[in-house]
């Protein structure tokens, strides 16, 4: 059932970006599976994050930070499908006037914060789930960061003094594409083995060895439920361009968008007419 | 710094949902933090500080970033970008002299600049008449520049 829901949110995304042309489709397509466990999944018969889209600033709800920023239109086409507004919104991506931006904004239903540029989100939910913790509530804060930005400092502040802080609520997926190496590509400083790093700053760490399969993310999720007093991160190897599969693994897709020809082409694979 | 404390003490006595958030190098605010310890945290650098104020006031908290001015510098784009565009609820003493900054942060959005003659004390005193509790009562972001404080 996730599967199929998966392959809906897919398909959503990719017709916002294509009909607001900008958009990263590589990147985006490697956080679907992520987003659909966190939105719809269960661990027996719970469901993983509580909203409610007749009450989108609910008080008792649980968050989504998107520090990847580029993830932003996915974030909207799962809220669309959810009922927080209506799918004909998302025809309107970035555009002026639209609720819905590039970025992830905060005046869109379902949304908390606007985080305007990579790295800063995992620092906001830090300070949210300190909110929360003097509240003395226990929802969940959930934040969808891209091993890119662990190369900013800001990050590892935010590491270091969630960790400082003991916040156990806080839930961070890191997304970790895997590229096909490019020779015409400049090359990108590689962060290396940084799941020890989190480890070592005092945090729990789960390994998902393929963030596209649905039960090793539960299972992951589950584990990181179960942790007290240290925060926990879920490290997730992807694959960028999932689900489309000329795109797959290319860096030539993964900050750009799909022409024409590609649409119709995945229309007619999703059984879709254009 | 003992005048700054003090103030703060004032401040967050009035406003429940206010909190102080502070850098490691702000060491003089142990009265401030013994005092309450539920409503002042630490962060270990200025630019997830700002940041982090922007999560507070997700959750309907005043934030109050208590740093030196030369730190707030380094996160211009932070406060920019997380406080000011989205304009948030959050207020900042910039302490000690900085580098022309109530120009810097006055040509931000949405952002007031007050700089205080004689620092926080002389804008307490004159409380009575809503001059400095009155930036506290009003939703929006505020830089309050204390050059010469203490």
């Amino acid at each position: 059932m996730l599967e199929k829901k998966a392959a809906q949110i897919r398909l959503l995304a990719l017709e916002s970006v294509y009909k607001a042309g900008v958009g990263n489709v590589g990147n985006l397509m490697s956080s679907v599976e992520i987003l659909t466990a966190l939105y719809y999944g269960e661990i027996f018969g719970r469901k993983i994050m509580k909203v409610d889209p007749t009450k989108p600033g609910w008080s008792g709800q649980d968050y989504l930070i998107l520090s990847k920023v580029e993830a932003a239109p996915l974030q909207y086409a799962v809220l669309a499908d959810l009922g927080f507004f209506d799918k004909s919104e998302l025809a309107f991506l970035g555009r002026a006037g639209s609720i819905l931006k590039e970025y992830p904004s905060g005046k869109a239903p379902g949304v908390t914060g606007t985080i305007l540029s990579k790295g800063y989100g995992l620092s906001f939910a830090v300070g949210l789930v300190l909110a929360l913790k003097m509240e003395k509530k226990g929802n969940k804060v959930f934040v969808l960061l891209s091993a890119e930005e662990l190369r900013q400092g800001q990050v590892w502040e935010a590491i270091i003094a969630a960790a400082y802080h003991r916040l156990d609520n806080l839930i961070v997926f890191v997304d970790d594409p895997a590229v096909e190496v490019d020779v015409s590509q400049p090359v990108k400083i590689h962060v290396g083995q940084v799941q020890d790093k989190f480890k070592v700053f005092g945090w729990d760490v789960a390994q998902v060895i393929d963030g596209h399969n649905f039960d090793q993310l539960l299972s992951g999720l589950d584990k990181s439920f179960k942790t007290v007093r240290k925060p926990s991160c879920i490290w997730c190897h992807t694959i960028a361009g999932k689900g489309i599969e000329f795109a797959e693994r290319k860096t030539g897709y993964l900050n750009a968008i799909l022409s024409e020809g590609e649409m119709l082409e995945i229309l007619s694979k999703f059984n879709v007419s254009a | 710094m003992e005048n700054l404390q003090d103030d703060l003490l004032k401040i967050v006595n009035r406003f429940n949902n206010a909190v102080v958030l502070y850098c490691d190098e702000f060491a003089g605010m142990e009265n401030f933090v013994n005092r309450f310890k539920d409503r002042a945290f630490n962060f270990s650098g200025e630019q997830s500080m700002m940041m982090a104020a922007c999560g507070f006031a997700a959750r309907g908290k005043m934030p109050i970033i208590v740093c030196s001015s030369a730190k707030i510098a380094n996160a211009y784009a932070q406060l920019r970008d997380g406080i000011c565009i989205p304009n948030l609820n959050v207020k900042i003493f910039a302490v000690g002299d900085g580098v022309r900054d109530a120009e810097v942060v006055g040509a931000m959005p949405n952002i007031r600049v007050m700089v205080p003659f004689g620092g926080l004390r002389a804008g307490l005193a004159r409380h009575d008449s809503g001059y400095l509790y009155g930036n506290f009562e009003e939703f929006g972001p505020v830089y309050f520049n204390f050059s010469g404080v203490p």
